[in-house]
């Protein structure tokens, strides 16, 4: 990595965090009253996603603000920068960067880009096909926005609505959730709808395409004991429409991939189903300790998380998590985290495929694979400083490490902070 | 089969907790901990999810979903 790597790797860094910092004194500015209440927030968050050629620089800033007793509302600002790290492969943000050709990737290099980059942060690499090349930065911007409300203490009702948008992509989501208490709030049961509307318009298709996704949600949170807690959930997804992404290309009657970078009679668009029903199962168990093995439960608590999931695609997956919590000290709680996750592949993907496959993938996603991720996070919760009206409630930061069987290598970074008031 | 494996302790699990005993709200002084709180940080989780589901197969269960990725 050399000096101008590093200053265009600080420079998105500290876009993607000057962004949502710009943004705190104006929505205090909004949302300050008088009549605030305490659970009313701010937060603070910046992450990289750093792979071996490419990084993902997020910034997201959102509020949380009590109008009453019963009413909240809830906004979020994301934004994702996507950077490669290759030299010569940093282009502008609309992939139409300065310096011309040298902004292009050719052969491996683009194909292996576009899977990291469409795969890291959803934001899809713009790509230029004329001349065989690839320019690989993108920005992704998200915004939500919501109200919680609670009728009577009988039913709690939360809206959402999400909209997302990059070059390549754009996506509405409305949700609407209900929440209903049940035997002392010993038990919660929740139901939630939500659509995805996306355009989809990757740099290999011809125009824009849609599609939807309807899905449903169920869960029950159980209290077991004073000190556990139990969840399960259930939900479908129903897709429908145009399910590549528009961003890859498939080799087909012997052609090899390096050779792949512009679309041909044997290089050509991802061909899927265009239906997709998909399930999945969690069990979530939450443990709190109040001492045990020497001191190392003292104050801490365990959750344990699976999930089974399976779909019409022949996809089955299974993902197994857990996660330690422990007070360091009254104000600092450290998270040790550990997750795995393995997954059989689409029924249509082949090492190669021919011109008359009707279905034809090169998405790795699709494919049979185990990924781990291990991560430690910090967070550190300061005393009232008696600085109304706004006070510095937590700072936080984590480093997880993320690897796939199928060569693929991250590391997360995160630092936040949470302002109450 | 394994599905079938993955539901039965499903249920199991289910059958389990709905017999047990009910926690008075004087008694929640450990639940009501942060480190207990299963949506503390709800912004973290949404980027983890986001960033997972682009990488992976399979996504759901963990509520409803939003804000699309273009990703399979």
């Amino acid at each position: 990595m050399d000096a101008i790597d590093l200053r265009l790797r600080g420079l998105a860094f500290v876009r993607a965090f000057g962004i949502v910092l710009a943004a705190i004194p104006v929505m205090l500015l909004l949302f300050l009253n008088k009549d605030a209440y305490c659970e009313d927030s701010a937060v603070v968050q910046t992450y990289v996603h750093s792979f071996d050629n490419i990084s993902v620089y997020t910034g997201v800033f959102a509020l949380n603000k009590d109008l009453s007793l019963q009413t909240s509302v809830y906004l979020k600002y994301a934004v994702d920068f996507v950077n490669p790290d290759i030299e010569g492969s940093e282009g502008g943000e609309d992939g139409e960067g300065e310096e011309g050709d040298e902004n292009e990737l050719r052969g491996d290099d683009a194909l292996r880009k576009f899977s990291y980059v469409a795969a890291v942060s959803g934001a899809s690499g713009v790509a230029s096909t004329a001349g065989g090349g690839s320019s690989l930065s993108d920005t992704r911007n998200e915004f939500l926005g919501g109200i919680t409300h609670n009728f009577n203490n009988i039913i709690a009702l939360d809206a959402y609505l999400d909209y997302s948008t990059e070059s390549d992509y754009k996506s509405t989501t409305p949700t609407i959730t209900l929440k209903k208490d049940l035997f002392e709030k010993n038990t919660t049961l929740t139901l939630g709808y939500s659509r995805n509307m996306d355009t989809v318009s990757g740099a290999f298709m011809d125009r824009s395409e849609e599609r939807n996704t309807d899905n449903f949600f169920f869960g029950v949170t159980q209290l077991i004991s004073p000190v556990a807690v139990m969840q399960i959930g259930y939900s479908l997804n129903q897709s429908g429409g145009y399910m590549p992404e528009g961003v890859r290309l498939v080799p087909v009657d012997g052609v090899t991939a390096d050779t792949c970078t512009a679309e041909s009679a044997t290089c050509v668009d991802e061909s899927l189903p265009d239906k997709r029903n998909r399930n999945a199962y969690l069990v979530s168990v939450s443990r709190y300790f109040i001492e045990g093995i020497g001191g190392f439960l003292n104050r801490s608590a365990v959750k344990l998380t699976l999930r089974y999931y399976d779909d019409d695609w022949d996809i089955t997956s299974y993902m197994g998590e857990v996660e330690y919590y422990k007070y360091l000290t009254e104000q600092a709680v450290l998270r040790l985290n550990y997750r795995y996750y393995t997954q059989t592949q689409a029924f249509f993907i082949k090492d190669s495929y021919g011109s008359e496959d009707h279905y034809k993938s090169s998405s790795p996603q699709l494919e049979e694979f185990d990924t781990n991720l291990a991560g430690i996070k910090l967070t550190y919760f300061l005393k009232d400083l008696g600085l109304p009206p706004v006070l510095l409630n937590s700072i936080e930061g984590k480093y997880e490490y993320y690897t796939e069987s199928i060569g693929v290598n991250a590391h997360v970074v995160m630092a936040g902070l949470r302002l109450a008031f | 089969m394994r599905k079938r494996v993955f539901i039965l302790i499903l249920l199991l699990g289910i059958a389990a907790v709905s017999g047990c005993a009910r926690v008075k709200p004087w008694e929640r002084e450990y639940l009501a901990d942060p480190i207990m709180q299963l949506d503390y940080n709800k912004e973290e989780k949404a980027v983890r999810e986001h960033f997972l589901g682009t990488r992976e197969g399979s996504a759901g269960s963990f509520g409803v979903s939003g804000g699309g990725c273009g990703c399979n």
